[in-house]
């Protein structure tokens, strides 16, 4: 069984980390937000409709299939397999037209999502095999912000990027949750801590197909579990402090970003200095 | 899909598993032949008592077997029923302008018995064969073609690299179909030029994803030490044995036997 006895409620605007081990059911998890997998016990409901369309006529479960398509975008593991038109802009037309938007309209999408992205205007006619393999990305996650989904599910959205490429996705990814008339939600599945410290609200943690923890990252990390024995590390920052704590530093327990991390060690050393003049 | 048993390896370790490729794929082009030019009706119970008796040796699960034949049902029974009714001959039932003829009814028997043992006799060769054996043995019962200039070890890899890419094509294109999906692609519904056009979104990344494997694998191969079929050993020698010429031999028996039913006595 991939999943067993999952119960979860992201509320909107949310910022959801969902963290795990390779095989411990992220992904799986994630397909089922928006219908392309289907409990077979239990419910997953997307703004109140079940996702399974139970009891609806055949038309209304393709029309309810497309809503929840449109409501919950989701960008696979290494989205740039997907790809197949013979210009970016067609590429990431795809989804728009399949919502069954007027001309005009996938235009416009098209136009935004390519500046949510970073991608330049130039690029519109190209053919997206000639790009590089972080534009390809870029290029994959328009297609799915230009179906302006209420709710972003990226799957492992930084695996394969080099350090420049992960920090400008990161960042692609925070405007877009602010961005919105109001905050949207975001789910990023990941096993890297770090990035999920950095963007989200609550961190799910998912071991053997079962959520062994939802806390605020801070709170997770102070917690003391032991991430290891779910195939998990702690951010850099958090981890270093705890060390340092077991040294003798006088460090809070809740250190998660670098930067907190340089002052408050900065703090502790400034402290020792002072303690010892007196 | 699923319960595809044709064309499928279960391992063990049978008698028939431990065979030789070489003489599984020897008997079953004999068996072939005999089934083809089966004369008397006996000679079908002979072809059946050798498949029997190749099944109790391969501890095959006949169930699973018997389930793998299923697909051929439906050809079986068409194919049958049309030789029924179109061959001339004494008739024996009416069904309104159709006529069954005591002759077209025996044709199509047999013509069924003849299927049903065929596939039955590939689905226990692929059953207790790996890809690896199965395409090893044919390289090496076609290696005197070589000497013509036919590419035979280069088939064989080919072979043996379809084989075991089948099902990552399978999982690859689950993974795109579904992330197209995602996209709002509807793979369900439509009119059928509208459901064939929906599938270049998969077939192209497909393909795409395809050739970088291959070249990714060629450099694989090339990184251990690959240079075409000259002078390569291999990790498994297979010896032809006393054991494997017995059962070809047996094999060869049963197959005379049958096709010469009613031609060389009887």
């Amino acid at each position: 069984m991939a999943l067993d006895d999952v119960t979860l409620a992201i509320g909107d605007g949310e910022r959801i980390g969902l963290a795990g081990a390779t095989g411990s059911g992220k992904t799986t998890l994630a397909l089922h937000l928006n219908g392309l997998l289907q409990p077979t016990a239990g419910r997953v409901v997307v703004s109140g409709r079940d996702t399974t369309g139970r009891g609806l006529s055949r038309r209304e479960r393709a029309r309810l299939r497309l809503e929840l398509r449109r409501t919950v975008g989701v960008v696979f593991q290494y989205p740039e397999a997907q790809l197949f038109e013979e210009t970016v802009f067609d590429d990431i037309a795809y989804g728009p037209r399949n919502l069954g938007l007027p001309p005009d309209e996938v235009r416009a999408r098209v136009a935004r999502a390519m500046k949510d992205v970073g991608l330049p205007e130039s690029l519109a006619g190209r053919s997206p095999f000639q790009l590089s393999g972080g534009q390809m990305r870029r290029v994959a996650i328009a297609g799915v912000l230009a179906m302006d989904p209420e709710v972003l599910v990226l799957d492992e959205p930084s695996a394969g990027l080099d350090p420049a490429g992960r920090r400008a996705l990161l960042e692609i990814v925070r405007r877009w949750q602010s961005s919105g008339r109001r905050p949207r939600t975001l789910v990023y599945v990941s096993h890297r801590m770090e990035e999920m410290a950095e963007l989200c609200d609550r961190i799910v943690v998912l071991a053997r197909g079962r959520v062994v923890a939802d806390l605020p990252p801070r709170e997770l990390f102070a917690s003391g579990r032991d991430l290891a024995q779910f195939g998990l590390e702690p951010p850099f920052a958090a981890e270093l402090c705890r060390r340092l704590r077991a040294c003798g530093w006088p460090l809070p327990g809740d250190v998660v970003r670098p930067e907190e991390a340089v002052r408050a060690i900065a703090e502790a050393k400034g402290r020792a200095r002072a303690g010892r003049r007196r | 899909m699923r319960d595809l048993t044709l064309g499928q390896f279960l391992p063990g370790r049978s008698a028939l598993h431990r065979l030789d490729a070489r003489a599984k794929l020897v008997a079953v082009a004999f068996l072939i032949v005999a089934l083809f030019s089966v004369r008397h009706p006996a000679g079908y119970l002979v072809a059946f008592a050798l498949v029997a008796l190749a099944t109790w040796l391969a501890q095959a699960p006949v169930g699973a077997i018997l389930r793998g034949l299923r697909p051929i049902l439906v050809l079986l029974v068409i194919t049958a029923a049309i030789n029924a009714v179109s061959i001339p001959g004494e008739p024996v039932a009416r069904l309104g302008p159709l006529a069954l003829s005591r002759e077209g009814l025996s044709v199509a028997a047999a013509l069924g018995v003849r299927l049903v043992l065929l596939v039955w006799a590939t689905t226990l060769l692929t059953l207790t064969t790996s890809p690896m054996a199965f395409t090893d043995g044919l390289e090496r019962i076609f290696s005197p073609g070589k000497r013509l200039g036919l590419p035979v070890h280069e088939v064989a890899l080919m072979m043996s690299i379809a084989l075991r890419f089948i099902p990552t094509m399978f999982e690859e294109a689950d993974r795109i179909m579904k992330a197209q999906m995602a996209r709002g692609a509807d793979f369900e519904s439509g009119s059928l030029l509208r459901r064939a056009r929906q599938l270049v979104p998969v077939l192209v990344p497909l393909f795409v994803a395809s050739f970088r494997r291959a070249e990714e694998l060629a450099l694989a191969m090339e990184a251990r030490g690959y240079a075409g079929g000259e002078g390569r050993t291999h990790f498994r020698e297979p010896a032809f044995t006393a054991r494997d010429g017995l059962a070809v031999a047996v094999t060869a028996l049963f197959c005379v036997v049958a096709a010469g039913w009613g031609r060389l006595w009887g």
